[in-house]
This record gives structure tokens, C-alpha cells and sequence, in this order.
């Protein structure tokens, strides 16, 4: 009966039913209309949302990933031209006896949070102890030195950044070598700390890790620095730093793992090595084919370290 | 597929509605795409069509503003019901004619809007409807009457013969 009545004044109905629906939703005080407009829209937009969230983030991967082509590319033709000197400086340390250069395996980590504690500036990863990250290992981003896990669940790990107060790296200037302690001094200004008079430090300098203590791998990238003069009492340097990586706004980090010794075998996979260059595995086959080959760089020196 | 395409329709009259129309207001005075978009699928979909077309469409709107909620999906779900109902009379596939059924749709949707929103207190009414309402309903009319040619493509079952009626005698 209701099926004939509804096919028969189809229009009808549907009109009555939207009026009588439209009308008590408009009959509702505030607060409800509020929560039946927030209850509705979480439901009915949802998937609009997920379509456009997915169109937004394949765009933007897409223009990503053809950023990071080119930059792979890049990076590849830098890095041939760099592995011969790399090869040569390894053969070096090996007759003088130094112990090998070694380098940071990196995991890829989305940052997921960013905790509010105003006295701790820390992020939140995508990435826990499933996937091998333990406190203390240092978090780098593409453009340098982002700060250390703090601490670590399962599936999450919290990240102190070098804009917490209590955070203090040691850094070496690139250009002369002097060292300093970084610390935060306010938004992406740093200071460096302990740094006499006398040494030679100027507005420009880039900062890397110096590597001491054994937490951060030496020669990352840290910042600049953008101000220099002489402290109140003339004993020290009083030394501003701009970090490289803007803090506020990072979204893929990468943990240090662990230190490897600077080999292709060891940093690269067998998929990483298609992104290489095929002249790369032509090289390596031809230095194994020669038996009067300068040692690898991960190979044990004179003194086994 | 016309169901299909009326959503997209509707979804891209709200979204334009709430990004590049702020661009083209003239004196804050706007086109009411919302209001294009559940006339043309009253049109384009019959009585039945358009009241649930208008009904999606204003509680969309409402879902954005839910001071009122309901007032937007009931009018425009009387509008898409009369301009259903009324398309073979007045879709006469002429631009200028168009324009007048936007015109009219504007004035009627905010007459039952604003009596609604202004509960009744009339000199509120008169004002909004001088001052807004008139002149929304020209720039509405201006702008979306050049979206009626594409009528057929939206036209389900039973508004397929009208709206290839309606591209042909253009």
C-alpha cells in the first residue's frame, strides 16, 4: 500500500518528507542543531574528505616524487664524480692507520605529532621500536640535524629538537674548524657556547656535528652563523646560529640507526642500487676483477677497527 | 550515470560557491551557484530529483553553518520540488528565459529564507530583500543561465527528451 501510495505521489512525498525532516531540524535549540550539524557533517563529508585528502596527498607526491627524481639524478652524478676521491682518501687513512670513515643508515620517518610542553620542543614519529629505533639515536631531516630520540613505545617515538632548552650538541665550524656547544636560544636562533675570544669564527660559517660524545655522527649539517661579537667580560665569543632545518615545520625525518662503513654493499639495497647509476655496479665488478685493488672502505685496516 | 553527474554538478556548484565566487563578488553582492545548481537539476531531473537535489544541496550549506540548520535544505528542497515540477513550461531552452526562471528562483528561495530567518519582523525582511536578495538575484541570473545548455547531459530517464529538446532548438 505504502509502496503504491509513494509510487503514485512520488513528488509528493518526497517533498513532504524533506519539508518535515528540514523542519525539525530547524526546530531544534542551538546546542542540538550544533551536535546534529557536527554528528551529520563528520558522516556525510567523511568520504568527500578522504577523496579530496587523496587527490590533495597524490598530487603532492606526484610532485614530489619528480622533485626527488631530479635530485636523485643530481646527487648521482655528484656522487661519481666524489667515489674516487672517496676510494682514494680510504686508501689513505688505511696506510696512515686511521680507522675507517663510517656513515649513518637513515630511517625514513613521518612526523606525526608535535607535543605542546612548552619547555621541551619534541616530535612525535610514525616509527617505534618495531622498527629498530632506540633513544638517544639522532634525527636528521634533508636539510640537517633536526635533534635525538627522547623516548620510545612499539610504534612511536619522541624526538627532542635541538629548540629544547636542555639540548646541547657539540658542533664543529666548517671552515675552521673551531668547536662549540649549540644551544637554543629562542624561535630558530641558536647560540654557540665556549668559544674563546681569540678563535676564528665569522658570520657565514656553516656548522656541522663534530661527532664528540659519541651521539651525533660527526659532519652533519647543523646551520650558519649569523652573528658574531665579543662577550661582556672579552673571554668568549658570544655566536649566533641559524639551524638549516626550520624546526616549526618538518615533516620527514630521518633516524640514524646506526653507523656502516661507507660501502655501497652496505648502504644500499639490491632496489636502492637500480636507482644508482648502472656505472656504479660497472665500477665495483671491475675493482673485484683486479686483484691489485685499493682496499673497500668498509674492509678491515691495519689495525682491525 | 545522470545521478552521477548530477553530484558532481552539485558538488561543484558548492565548491565554487565557496572559493571562487568570494573573487567575483561586486560590492559583496555574490551569484548563488547553490541556487543554479538545485534549479538546474530540478530541470534537468523532474519534481522528485530536484526536491532531493535541494534538500542535499541546502543541507550542505547547513552543515557549514548550522545556526539554522534545516532552513537551507527546506527551501531549496521547495525550490528544486517547483522547478521540477514546473520545467516543461518554463525550459524553453532560451537564454534569456533562463536568466528570468533564475531571477524568479532567487527572489521566491529568499523570500521563504529570509521570512524564516527574519522571523517575520518585516522592516528586516524588506531591507535584506532591497538591499541582497535583488541584487544577488540579477548576478545569479547573468552568471548561471550560461549553464543550461549543458542540461542534457544531466537529464536522467525521464528529462533526456527534454533536454535534447532543449540543446536542439538552440
Amino acid at each position: 500500500m505504502f509502496r503504491s501510495l509513494f509510487g503514485r505521489h512520488r513528488d509528493r512525498t518526497a517533498l513532504a518528507v524533506t519539508v518535515l525532516v528540514s523542519g525539525a531540524m530547524l526546530a531544534l535549540d542551538d546546542g542540538t542543531q550544533d551536535g546534529v550539524a557536527r554528528a551529520l557533517g563528520a558522516t556525510l563529508y567523511a568520504p568527500l574528505q578522504t577523496v579530496v585528502q587523496s587527490g590533495e596527498e597524490m598530487l603532492l607526491l606526484r610532485r614530489e616524487n619528480r622533485q626527488l627524481r631530479r635530485v636523485v639524478a643530481t646527487l648521482n652524478l655528484e656522487r661519481m664524480r666524489l667515489l674516487p676521491l672517496r676510494d682514494e682518501n680510504a686508501q689513505m687513512r688505511r696506510v696512515a692507520g686511521f680507522a675507517h670513515e663510517r656513515f649513518p643508515l637513515l630511517l625514513p620517518c613521518e612526523v606525526v605529532g608535535r607535543a605542546t610542553d612548552p619547555k621541551q620542543d619534541m616530535l612525535q614519529l610514525a616509527r617505534g621500536a618495531r622498527d629498530s629505533v632506540r633513544a638517544d639515536m639522532a634525527v636528521t631531516a634533508y636539510a640537517g640535524l633536526v635533534g635525538r630520540v627522547r623516548q620510545v613505545t612499539e610504534n612511536r617515538a619522541l624526538v627532542e629538537t635541538l629548540a629544547s632548552p636542555g639540548l646541547a650538541v657539540s658542533c664543529r665550524d666548517q671552515r675552521s674548524g673551531v668547536i662549540g656547544i649549540l644551544r637554543w636560544l629562542r624561535g630558530n636562533t641558536f647560540g654557540l657556547d665556549r668559544v674563546d675570544a681569540v678563535e676564528d669564527v665569522m658570520v657565514g660559517d656553516p656548522l656541522v656535528t663534530s661527532g664528540m660524545g659519541g651521539m651525533y655522527p660527526r659532519g652533519v649539517p647543523v646551520g650558519v652563523v649569523t652573528r658574531v661579537s665579543n662577550s661582556l667580560d672579552g673571554l668568549f665569543k658570544t655566536i649566533e646560529v641559524r639551524t638549516y632545518v626550520e624546526l616549526g615545520g618538518v615533516q620527514d625525518v630521518f633516524v640514524v640507526r646506526r653507523m656502516v662503513p661507507w660501502d655501497d654493499d652496505v648502504l644500499y639495497g639490491p632496489e636502492d642500487r637500480t636507482l644508482l647509476d648502472p656505472v656504479t655496479d660497472v665500477r665495483a665488478d671491475a675493482a673485484r676483477a683486479q686483484p691489485g685493488r685499493p682496499a673497500a672502505a668498509g674492509e678491515p685496516g691495519p689495525r682491525g677497527d | 550515470m545522470a545521478v552521477i553527474a548530477s553530484l558532481i554538478f552539485a558538488f561543484l556548484a558548492l565548491a565554487l560557491q565557496a572559493t571562487l565566487v568570494q573573487h567575483i563578488a561586486i560590492a559583496g553582492v555574490r551569484p548563488d551557484l547553490a541556487i543554479v545548481a538545485t534549479v538546474f537539476l530540478g530541470f534537468a531531473r523532474g519534481a522528485f530529483g530536484g526536491t532531493l537535489a535541494g534538500f542535499a544541496i541546502g543541507l550542505a550549506q547547513d552543515l557549514t553553518n548550522p545556526a539554522f540548520l534545516g532552513l537551507n535544505a527546506l527551501t531549496k528542497s521547495l525550490l528544486g520540488h517547483v522547478a521540477g515540477a514546473m520545467r516543461s513550461n518554463l525550459n524553453t531552452g532560451s537564454l534569456p528565459m533562463h536568466a528570468a526562471v533564475l531571477f524568479v528562483a532567487v527572489l521566491a528561495h529568499d523570500v521563504v529564507y529570509l521570512t524564516i530567518f527574519t522571523h517575520l519582523a518585516l522592516s528586516d525582511l524588506l531591507l535584506r530583500f532591497a538591499t541582497q536578495s535583488l541584487p544577488t538575484a540579477l548576478y545569479t541570473a547573468l552568471v548561471g543561465m550560461w549553464a543550461f545548455p549543458a542540461l542534457g547531459v544531466f537529464a536522467g530517464r525521464g528529462g533526456r527528451a527534454l533536454g535534447r529538446t532543449s540543446l536542439a532548438r538552440r
